[in-house]
């Protein structure tokens, strides 16, 4: 191969698993986007109370008579929307903050960023974002955004920018001893040029491959809030909330809550497969 | 060859509480090529960090002695004072190619904010393939659009001078600019120094261990052994007729000297270290013709055989003895 020649790497086959979980994830995003427009009820709908799946309403209907498919549906839209901001804006503030620690001249900046890293990762994690949302306010809402998605998005970035900062900062570390670093400050490039230039485009490579395992993590919370009643209010459809309206019939309409529960379960584990494929390509 | 552009006096670093670089001398004129030879540790890299004011970044610093380029005191800048001779008047080549380069940054767009940055052109681009073009890059606009790991070794040293000449700098120190390279890449870089300096009156102070490369690229040298210059001049001089036991011996470790199935001459022992402080010259130890005095004072720097410019540290070369 000659030195002009682009490597192939790039062209390497992708493992099945990662097809699989992509196969999983896509259909439900698909059915997330399509279904709650095509569908013939609306997610608020009235009809007969607690029907078994049919034709009509392939996931039944709840205690008051609303249609479970679509609503678990549109509850994707949330969940999964939810998941990208908090990951996406969590990744940018936390990489910003981390690489500026590990490529400060002055150590004391450093230090005062990552002992505040160090401590909000110190405490539980669930017990701390249900702390932030009571601080904000579970039924925060702003414009057409429903009650508490602003408490939970905000709760969780708070908190999650602080793991990308750590993976951020490691790696700033060893780069701003490599030449090209050492070169450009040398030369007098300014410590934003350099940050946002030649540091973060690296840095947030790095932290890529934790954040597809970040939004995992993300959307069970974010059930996990609404199921504890902290989450998204009712009544905007979310998958937590789903479930948790259904637990106490499950002896009578068990699929009030299995079936949105298997849509969150097939999510997750797509989410897994396309994880894990990058984690395990990373390594090699 | 004109007068002095940097001049090196007694220079001392000190790191830790140790001097690896002692009462370090030498000159540079402008348009010349002066090589700096030594084994590893020998502070030819620390003398080169202290003449591109990057001492302290390594935790050392100047303790004796003066840099003087062309009327700047270097040891004396400030940081901010640095900014207007780093790049633009001294460059410096490092040693490794891969580290120098952003790895994830086009090579045309790197090149093309480092001239915006130091030499504003009006066409960026256009420089930048220009100065490929200086470096003789085959198939420039190519290479422009490339990642750096998509270059070979030598292609990337090409771009690494490339690099360099952006601020049309009067002093290019080439810190091993070939280490990293096969034996026929050395020569191609080296005569493009070469061709560099002839074409531009640079200068070049050419940091190297091999002594090939010294005979065919530069016009003097200084020889450097455990932080002192052991021998210096000019470079047909030092090769032809060296005075100093040290260089004799590298001459004779060379490869070439030594014929097929025969044993490569190796100097018995290492260099000092830290915790050697002994009093006398300190290649006695593994000197084959070291004598009682030689472990008693130092030897200082003097003109050999009555030729002005040729200098040696020995006493034997002192005595008049014909030392080679």
């Amino acid at each position: 191969m000659s030195a002009l020649e682009r490597p192939l790497a790039r062209l390497r086959p992708w493992p099945a698993s990662r097809w699989v979980g992509i196969a999983l994830l896509g259909s439900v995003a698909l059915a997330s986007i399509v279904i709650p427009v095509v569908s013939h009820y609306s997610t608020d709908a009235i009809d007969v109370p607690l029907q078994a799946p049919s034709g009509a309403h392939p996931f039944g209907t709840d205690n008051v008579g609303r249609d479970v498919f679509v609503r678990t549906f549109a509850a994707g839209r949330i969940d999964l929307l939810l998941a990208i901001v908090v990951v996406a804006s969590s990744a940018l503030v936390g990489t910003l903050i981390g690489t500026v620690a590990g490529a400060s001249r002055r150590r004391a900046v450093d230090a005062l960023i990552m002992r505040v890293v160090d401590a909000i990762i110190a405490f539980p994690f669930i017990v701390l974002v249900l702390g932030l949302v009571v601080v904000i306010g579970p039924t925060v809402r702003w414009g057409f955004i429903p009650a508490g998605l602003p408490s939970t998005g905000l709760a969780l970035v708070f908190i999650s920018w602080a793991f990308y900062a750590r993976i951020a900062r490691a790696e700033a570390l060893s780069l701003r001893e490599r030449d090209y670093v050492v070169a450009a400050r040398t030369l007098g490039y300014t410590q934003a040029r350099i940050v946002t230039r030649h540091l973060m485009p690296s840095t947030i490579r790095i932290c890529t491959a934790f954040a597809v395992g970040h939004v995992i993590v993300v959307v069970a919370i974010v059930a996990s809030l609404a199921f504890l009643g902290s989450g998204v209010q009712p009544p905007t459809p979310e998958w937590g909330s789903l479930m948790h309206d259904g637990s106490s019939l499950l002896q009578i309409a068990w699929w009030i809550t299995v079936l949105p529960g298997v849509v969150l379960v097939i999510t997750g584990l797509g989410l897994s497969l396309i994880a894990d494929s990058i984690l395990r390509e990373r390594s090699n | 060859m004109g007068a002095s552009l940097l001049e090196v006096r007694d220079l001392a670093i000190e790191i830790a509480d140790w001097e690896p670089v002692k009462d370090v001398s030498f000159e540079v004129a402008g348009g010349e090529c002066v090589a700096i030879v030594g084994e590893t540790g020998s502070g030819k890299t620390l003398t080169c960090r202290a003449i591109t004011g990057m001492l302290r970044r390594r935790g050392g610093s100047v303790v004796r002695g003066s840099a003087r380029f062309d009327g700047i005191d270097l040891l004396t800048l400030t940081e901010r004072q640095w900014l207007e001779v780093r790049g633009r008047r001294i460059s410096l080549v490092p040693q490794s190619s891969m580290a120098g380069l952003d790895p994830i940054m086009r090579v045309g767009r790197q090149l093309e904010e480092t001239i915006r940055f130091i030499a504003p052109a009006d066409d960026p681009r256009k420089r930048a393939r220009e100065l490929l073009d200086h470096v003789h890059m085959a198939r420039a606009d190519e290479v422009l659009r490339l990642y750096p790991h998509e270059l070979s070794g030598g292609m990337r040293q090409r771009i690494m001078i490339a690099f360099a000449l952006v601020g049309r700098p009067e002093l290019i120190v080439a810190d091993e600019p070939t280490t990293a390279l096969d034996v026929t890449l050395q020569r191609n870089i080296l005569r493009l120094l070469k061709e560099l300096q002839a074409e531009t009156a640079l200068s070049v102070i050419l940091v190297t261990h091999d002594l090939g490369v010294v005979e065919e690229v530069a016009d003097s040298v200084t020889i450097m052994y455990a932080g002192r210059v052991v021998e210096a001049g000019p470079a047909a001089k030092v090769l032809g007729a060296p005075a100093h036991p040290y260089t004799c011996a590298l001459l004779a470790a060379r490869p070439l000297t030594v014929g097929p199935g025969e044993e490569l001459l190796a100097i018995p022992g290492l260099p000092p270290g830290p915790a050697d402080r002994a009093s006398g010259c300190p290649f006695a130890p593994r000197c084959a013709r070291a004598q009682a005095r030689c472990d008693e004072a130092v030897p200082q720097l003097e003109t050999v055989d009555d030729l002005p410019g040729h200098l040696a540290a020995c006493w034997l070369a002192r005595s008049g003895d014909d030392a080679a």
